[in-house]
Parts: C-alpha cells; sequence; structure tokens
C-alpha cells in the first residue's frame, strides 16, 4: 500500500481529533452559526492547503518549506496565546467565542497540515511516475482517518465538553495539540521547540551583547570586563529554554490558576447540610471536570518539551530534512546559515535527497576548526539488519559523533577521513556560503557504499 | 475628550499587547532573511515605522503609570453602586435601633473615623503598592528614551596608548602614567580550551591636572567623556637593523592570547615580521600537552618572511634584552611594558542609560513584595435601611472573598443571637 496512504490516515486521524474538540464542544455544538462557520473554514482550509502543496506551480509561487512551517507556527501560537487572551481582565471566567472566528479557526486547522499532505502526495507519486495513484491512495488514507470521527459523532456529541472546555480552555487544548502534532515528520524539524528555542538563544545573545555595548561594557576575549559573567549567563541557551518553558506553560497555568481561584460557594443560605455538602461537592466535580483538558495539554507540553532537550542532550539526532536539486542542476546547494538553520552551531544535520526510489541519507557538520564536514549517514563497517534500521548511522554527543550501532565515538574533525568507524565522506565544495555538492558524486558514493554492504563488506 | 478616558486609551495594556506583537511580528519577518537582530534593531532605530512604534510604546507605557498612579490615588466616592462592582458585597438590614448599634460595634474593629469618605466609608490597605510596578516602569521608559537618544548623538573613537604618552581622543588630550595588569608569571596553556584572562588591568591617565583610573570595566568619566580600556597587549621596545638601515621603534604586539600572532611591517621593501609568544617549557603527561608561559617576561618566536617566498621562513627565539639575526634582519629587543587601547566615547544618555538600568532592577527587585504587598479595600454605604459592605483585593482574589464571606457570617450571627 502506498506511503501516501498510511501519512494521510494517521494525519487524518489527527486532524479528526481536533475538528471533533471544535464541532462537539460548546459553543460550537449549540450555535449553528459557529458550526456553520467552523464547517467552512475546514472545508476551505482543506481545499486551499491542498492545492498550495499538490500544484507544483502554486507551491513554487507560495515560498519554501521553511517559509510556511514558519507560518504554520505562527498560527499555531496565535491559537495557543488567544486563550490568554480570552481570559485578560476578566477574573475568572472566560470570554466567549464569537461566531466569526470560527472561519479562520477551522481553516487554520487543517490549511497547513492540508499543504504538507498535498506536497508530500504530489512528490511521492513524482518519484515512481504515478501521481494519480499517489493522490488517490491519499484521499482513501484520508477517508480511512475521518471514518471512526463519523461513525462514533452521536456519542461524541454526548459527552460533557460543556462542563470540560471553557471557549479559553478548548483554544488553549488546540494550540497545544497543534503544537504537537501540526506538520509531518517526513519533511524534518517540524516540532516548533527547535527553531523557538534556538532562536530564543540568538536573541537572547545578540540582545545581551546590544545591552553591554550600550553600557559601553563590551565583551573582551580575555579581559575582565565588568558583569560579563551575568551577560555571558543570560545570553545563553539557559535563558532560552527558560523562555522556552514560560511560553509554554503560560496557557495552560494562567488557566489553571483562573480555574482554582474561583472561591467556593456561599451555602450559610442554604437550608439542610446534605443540600450544603452537595453543593460543595458540585463545584468541587467542576473543577476537576474543567482542569482535566489543561492538565492533559500540560503533560503534552512537557512530554514535547522532554523530547526535545532530550533531542540536544545527551545524544542529538536530529530529523533528516529532505534537498533538491538547485535550479541549475546537477547540484545540490545547501546553505550555511539559512532559515533551516545555521550550521555555525556545531551541530550535527541530517539530509535526504531522493533519487528515484533511492533514499540517499547523508549528514553535514560544522567542525571545532569551522571547516565542514559531509558524509553519508553511514559507515564501511557497520550495517544493522533490518530490524534495527533505527540504529543506522550517525547522532552527536557534545563534540562526538556515535555511531548508533556499535556507540563508537568518532571526533568530528575526523568527517571527511575514510575508513574505520568514520562516516563514508562525500566529495563537496563551499561556494558563497553554500555547501555544493555535485548530485552524481553523491548518488554514486552511495551507490558504492550500497555495493559494498552487498558484497559482505560489513560485519 | 477628558484627559482621563484619553488616559486610558493611550494607557492600556491592551494597547501595550498589541505593540509588542507588532515589536514580535517584525522580527519573526526579519526571522525570514535569516540574520533577525542587526535588522530589527535597524528598523526600530533607524526607520520611521520603527521609531514610531518605539515612541508609541514609550509613550503608552509612561501613560500607563500615570493611569495606575491617578486611579489609586484618587479614588471615587463610595456609593451602593461601587460597592456592587466590588469582588464580594453583603446587603445587612438595618431594622431597629439595637441591629444599628450591633452593626456599628462590630465595624469598629475595621473602619475608623478617618475612614470615612463621602456618603459612605472606605478603609484601604496597602495603598501605595503600585509603586514597586511603577518604579520598574519608570525606569523602562528612561532606559528606552535614553537608548534612542543614545543611538542618535554617540560617538566613539579609539587610540592606543604607551605609558607616559598624551594622546588626544575626541579633541580632548589625555595623557596614560601608568599602566598595571596582573600578567601571570606562569601561565600554563592545555590544548585549545584553556581560557585565558587578565585581571585587574588598570590604566591611570592625567586629564586637564587630575588624575583618572580607567579600567576594562564600568567607563570612567573625564571632561564629559567616557574612556575604558578596550584591549592590552605588549609594547616592545625593539632595533631593527636590515640591509645596513636601523630602525629603532616601539611595536605594539598584539600577541595575547599566548598563541595568537602579531605582524610588524617595515616602511620598505615587501619583508615582514611576525612575532608570536613562545613557550618557556613544554609539558608532556600521556596524551596530553601542556605549553607554560611566562608573561612577565616573555619570550617572542619571530619570523621573517617575504611576499612571496614559500617554504621555511627563517625564525629565531628572542627574551627582552637579547639580540638575534633573522633572516637578513638583525633584530634587539628592550624591556617591553604594556600597550592599551583606550576608547573615548561622547554620549549625553549613558548617564540616563545608567539611571534607567537601575531603576529598571531596582522596581523588578521590589516587585517581590507584591506576593504580599496588595490593596485591599473594604467599604461600606447605607442604601435607605440597609447597610451595603463590599471587599475588593488586588490579587488572591478567592482568599479575600473568602475573608469577607468568613466575617459577615459572623456578623449575622452575632446579629441573630442579640
Amino acid at each position: 500500500m502506498s506511503d501516501s496512504f498510511y501519512i494521510a490516515l494517521r494525519e487524518s486521524l489527527q486532524a479528526s481529533f481536533l475538528v471533533a474538540l471544535v464541532l462537539f464542544a460548546p459553543p460550537a455544538r449549540d450555535d449553528a452559526r459557529s458550526r456553520r462557520n467552523a464547517l467552512l473554514g475546514l472545508v476551505i482550509g482543506f481545499l486551499a492547503g491542498t492545492a498550495a502543496g499538490a500544484i507544483p506551480a502554486i507551491t513554487r509561487t507560495l515560498g519554501t518549506h521553511e517559509t510556511w512551517t514558519f507560518w504554520r507556527h505562527g498560527a499555531e501560537t496565535v491559537l495557543f496565546y488567544g486563550s490568554v487572551a480570552l481570559l485578560a481582565g476578566t477574573g475568572s471566567r472566560s470570554r466567549a467565542l464569537p461566531p466569526a472566528l470560527f472561519l479562520p479557526l477551522g481553516f487554520s486547522l487543517v490549511f497547513f497540515e492540508a499543504r504538507t499532505l498535498g506536497f508530500i502526495a504530489h512528490d511521492l507519486g513524482a518519484m515512481t511516475g504515478r501521481i494519480g495513484t499517489s493522490f488517490a491512495w491519499g484521499a482513501a488514507g484520508l477517508a480511512a482517518g475521518a471514518l471512526p470521527l463519523l461513525l462514533i459523532r452521536s456519542r461524541v456529541r454526548r459527552l460533557p465538553f460543556e462542563r470540560t472546555f471553557s471557549p479559553a480552555s478548548l483554544l488553549m487544548s488546540l494550540g497545544a495539540l497543534q503544537l504537537w502534532m501540526g506538520g509531518l515528520g517526513e519533511l524534518g524539524g517540524e516540532s516548533v521547540m527547535v527553531p523557538l528555542q534556538r532562536g530564543l538563544q540568538l536573541f537572547f545573545n545578540e540582545f545581551m551583547k546590544s545591552v553591554q555595548s550600550a553600557l559601553l561594557i563590551t565583551e573582551h576575549p580575555f579581559l575582565e570586563v565588568t558583569l560579563s559573567g551575568l551577560a555571558e549567563y543570560l545570553g545563553s541557551d539557559r535563558s532560552a529554554l527558560t523562555v522556552t518553558v514560560l511560553f509554554l506553560m503560560i496557557p495552560p497555568v494562567y488557566i489553571l490558576v483562573t480555574i482554582f481561584a474561583r472561591p467556593d460557594p456561599q451555602v450559610t443560605g442554604i437550608a439542610g447540610s446534605a443540600h450544603r455538602r452537595q453543593a460543595v461537592a458540585g463545584f468541587r466535580r467542576d473543577l476537576t471536570l474543567e482542569s482535566a483538558p489543561v492538565l492533559t495539554a500540560f503533560i503534552v507540553l512537557v512530554v514535547m518539551l522532554h523530547a526535545v532537550n532530550v533531542s540536544m542532550n545527551p545524544l542529538y539526532d536530529p530529523e533528516p530534512v529532505p534537498v533538491r536539486e538547485a535550479d541549475e542542476g546537477g547540484v545540490i546547494k545547501i546553505p550555511l546559515s539559512g532559515k533551516s538553520g545555521d550550521l555555525t552551531d556545531k551541530k550535527l544535520r541530517k539530509f535526504v535527497y531522493y533519487e528515484g526510489t533511492k533514499q540517499v541519507l547523508f549528514i553535514a557538520i560544522m567542525k571545532a576548526d569551522n571547516t565542514v564536514g559531509v558524509a553519508l549517514d553511514q559507515c564501511e563497517i557497520c550495517r544493522p539488519a533490518d530490524w534495527n534500521k533505527d540504529a543506522k548511522g550517525y547522532a552527536q554527543k557534545g563534540e562526538n559523533l556515535i555511531c548508533k550501532y556499535c556507540v563508537t565515538p568518532i571526533a568530528t574533525n575526523t568527517v571527511n577521513t575514510p575508513g574505520g568507524c568514520n562516516p563514508i565522506p562525500v566529495p563537496f565544495k563551499i561556494t558563497d556560503g553554500s555547501i555544493v555538492l555535485n548530485k552524481n558524486l553523491l548518488v554514486s558514493t552511495f551507490d558504492k557504499a550500497e555495493a559494498l554492504e552487498k558484497g559482505g563488506t560489513h560485519l | 475628550m477628558s484627559i482621563r478616558p484619553l488616559l486610558r486609551l493611550i494607557g492600556s495594556w491592551w494597547l501595550t499587547a498589541a505593540l509588542l506583537s507588532l515589536l514580535t511580528s517584525a522580527y519573526l519577518v526579519f526571522s525570514l532573511d535569516g540574520n533577525p537582530y542587526p535588522a530589527w534593531l535597524e528598523f526600530l532605530f533607524h526607520s520611521g515605522p520603527g521609531i514610531a512604534l518605539y515612541s508609541a510604546l514609550t509613550i503608552n507605557i509612561a501613560a500607563a503609570t500615570i493611569r495606575i498612579v491617578v486611579d489609586r490615588m484618587a479614588r471615587p466616592a463610595v456609593t451602593p453602586e461601587t460597592i456592587r462592582a466590588m469582588d464580594e458585597y453583603t446587603e445587612f438590614p438595618i431594622n431597629d435601633d439595637r441591629s444599628l448599634h450591633m452593626a456599628a460595634g462590630l465595624l469598629k474593629e475595621r473602619l475608623s473615623a478617618q475612614d470615612i469618605r463621602g456618603q459612605g466609608m472606605r478603609h484601604v490597605t496597602g495603598r501605595l503598592s503600585f509603586l514597586p510596578g511603577a518604579v520598574f516602569r519608570f525606569g523602562l521608559v528612561m532606559t528606552l528614551l535614553a537608548l534612542q537618544v543614545s543611538v542618535h548623538t554617540r560617538r566613539s573613537s579609539d587610540a592606543v596608548f604607551h605609558e607616559n604618552e598624551e594622546r588626544s581622543i575626541l579633541g580632548s588630550p589625555i595623557t596614560v602614567t601608568k599602566i598595571s595588569a596582573n600578567l601571570p608569571g606562569d601561565f600554563l596553556q592545555v590544548g585549545d580550551d584553556t581560557t585565558f584572562r587578565l585581571d585587574r588591568v588598570s590604566v591611570t591617565a592625567a586629564s586637564a591636572g587630575a588624575s583618572h583610573r580607567i579600567t576594562p570595566g564600568f567607563p570612567t568619566r573625564i571632561s564629559g567623556a567616557y574612556y575604558r580600556v578596550r584591549h592590552v597587549g605588549f609594547a616592545q621596545p625593539a632595533v631593527i637593523a636590515v640591509a645596513g638601515r636601523t630602525q629603532e621603534l616601539t611595536v605594539d604586539l598584539d600577541v595575547l592570547p599566548p598563541g595568537r600572532t602579531s605582524i610588524l611591517s617595515l616602511a620598505s621593501g615587501d619583508s615582514f615580521f611576525t612575532f608570536s609568544l613562545e613557550p618557556d617549557r613544554t609539558i608532556t603527561k600521556g596524551l596530553v600537552t601542556g605549553r607554560q608561559y611566562d608573561l612577565t617576561a616573555p619570550r617572542y618566536r619571530v619570523t621573517a618572511q617575504r611576499g612571496n617566498v614559500r617554504g621555511k621562513q627563517p625564525s629565531a627565539v628572542l627574551r627582552p634584552g637579547s639580540r638575534a639575526a633573522v633572516g637578513p634582519a638583525s633584530i634587539a629587543l628592550g624591556r617591553p611594558g604594556l600597550s592599551v587601547r583606550i576608547q573615548a566615547t561622547s554620549d549625553p544618555a549613558l548617564p540616563f542609560l545608567y539611571a534607567g538600568m537601575l531603576i529598571l532592577l531596582a522596581g523588578l527587585g521590589a516587585m517581590l513584595s507584591r506576593f504580599f504587598w496588595y490593596e485591599r479595600e473594604f467599604a461600606l454605604s447605607m442604601d435607605g435601611t440597609t447597610l451595603i459592605m463590599g471587599c475588593r483585593d488586588e490579587f488572591f482574589k478567592k482568599w479575600g472573598i473568602l475573608r469577607f464571606q468568613r466575617w459577615t457570617e459572623g456578623l449575622q450571627v452575632a446579629e441573630k443571637a442579640g
């Protein structure tokens, strides 16, 4: 069965979960106008997104994948922080969501996913030469993914959403789930956490330099400068991590505070102790129900944070980013510093180039001496069995690469040197701030490595 | 439009949020081009829309501060309506003299004659609790204003000084009388990771008959300009003889930290010399190699280079006070001193920038007190024969409401008990 079926099935299941929350929670459940707007937004978002991703002419016109990812993260953030706007200055009760807002809400829930799905379906089809089939499988996957929701919709509708979700907690939960599930892992670098943390680190670093410059206490490589230790600390990745945690935690914590800040009901006027206890118990049950989705979102966000920081330390194994042939043909260009990241952070980058059915995985890293190393994400010796494919290639730990199969540390300075446990070097040159790879050389290096495997040289 | 609604509009937190969102959005849009920070600063300080946004934010924060101070210092009169708008209120019918005396007696413990306000009574604690926030915002506004002025008025220049040398920077003559630094006599450099730090760097300078101390830390104000040490190197007296021509000069060698190479170009020809520090000892333990330097009496490796000659170049190791032939030249070194690069900056806004930052940090620190220092208001008024009482807490409203409920319950119980 086609990959596009599985990808579409997974995305459709995720999307139907979000759609169920929007349509079956109040106010859309009880208000026909809100529901109609949400459905209209969903349909427009799906159609526009699919067209933007699947039609190459539109895809090329509307910017790179990184630009789209940027705007997707922006939309997720607006959704996530919309909850704070709904609560700000109201005391403890959330403002209502106006019906008109359901149109952009529905649109943003599916637009970006539909675009990436359309893009992937087209790409997979183009690789095999059967674009129509790929789209057909994608459509089947979407239908299969939406089926469970259609079948159990009447049961879902009866769930006590009105007691669990306030408009603010609904928006926050949708935002948190979008931050978690948004984007496609197949296209790499999809979590907002990594660009956010990297962007914040860059910002804080530059900001502290500006402050030091404004106060005439600029850093010096070896002279003791007043407050330089504090500035270094504030401009470090620790501050970036702190702000990332705050970014993720402010909406759920704020909602929780407003829920628990409600005073217990006044029961002195109620006759009968049983009724008084009943009133207090009802109030506490409401608190529990209202805090349930917030706590769930909280757990999702903690898991996300953990996943990203596990990837930063101790074993860093990034998702490969797909690369294509440059417009001039025959070469693949990877900017040393660009929208997808900056190699000067000396972190391992992985890329994948598709040539027909071949999937050429390669790595690039800036070494301690500021030279660049490019190699296949495989070595001449280790080749894990098919059941252990996850152990193929390299990850980064500190200043070393680690072979994921034999756990041998390899000094990054030796990348580009052939032999032993080192990754198989790929010829490249640096031109105009970009790594330039000859596409044919890359593929032939990959073919030779594969032949080596078939020849039985590997362990 | 009267001043108060205008103040509310300009100083609203919604406007602050909108302006900050715009500033963040601008940064995010610049980030699409890879290096957002310099572009963002350029936008903020040198473009019309950026300066307008920046000014709007400054005005908004200033107006918000004024609004809060005015609101907190001039409260409206107590009326039944204002009490009903508080966090919690209760109505207590006064049917006869007995219940009136009862209520008056119980209220005595919460109110005094000075709480009388118009037709009602109001007792407020934590009235000045807005001060930490106001101080913080005042510091922020001062910093923002000073920063904008500083960006457009700052002028900087620098020059290299040796001991007992007079130079003019930014039009002011200054004489360096002494340069001191804590140069280590046994600096051990292991691998590339050793961090070289030079502390206690200080320059004594004389200007207009007064003596000043200039350091790499906070700038020193001399005759309206701000001075600080930007860099330190060796000032090495040398006598160089090349092709029968002798030059006596003091060479500024930028060879710190050890491993760095400094170039000395001669006025004539295409030959030049490179200087780098030579270790006094090289210690090897297993795989680790360390190089030990005595920076109080530095040894240099001097290499003679010619523009287009490849291969090994002639070099020699020299200590101050020694002489050696290096390629075509003969070099004699004297006793070294230190040279400093001093930066002078003219910036009328710098004192305000520092003052703004200090006030801002002081306000930020004082804001910790807001966990327990916040405004609590208790008010009462008569509405016909009904006594209306209400309470409002700035923060932790739940506990304020519960406290008020417990108190009014006690009042009712006492009233029933007679």
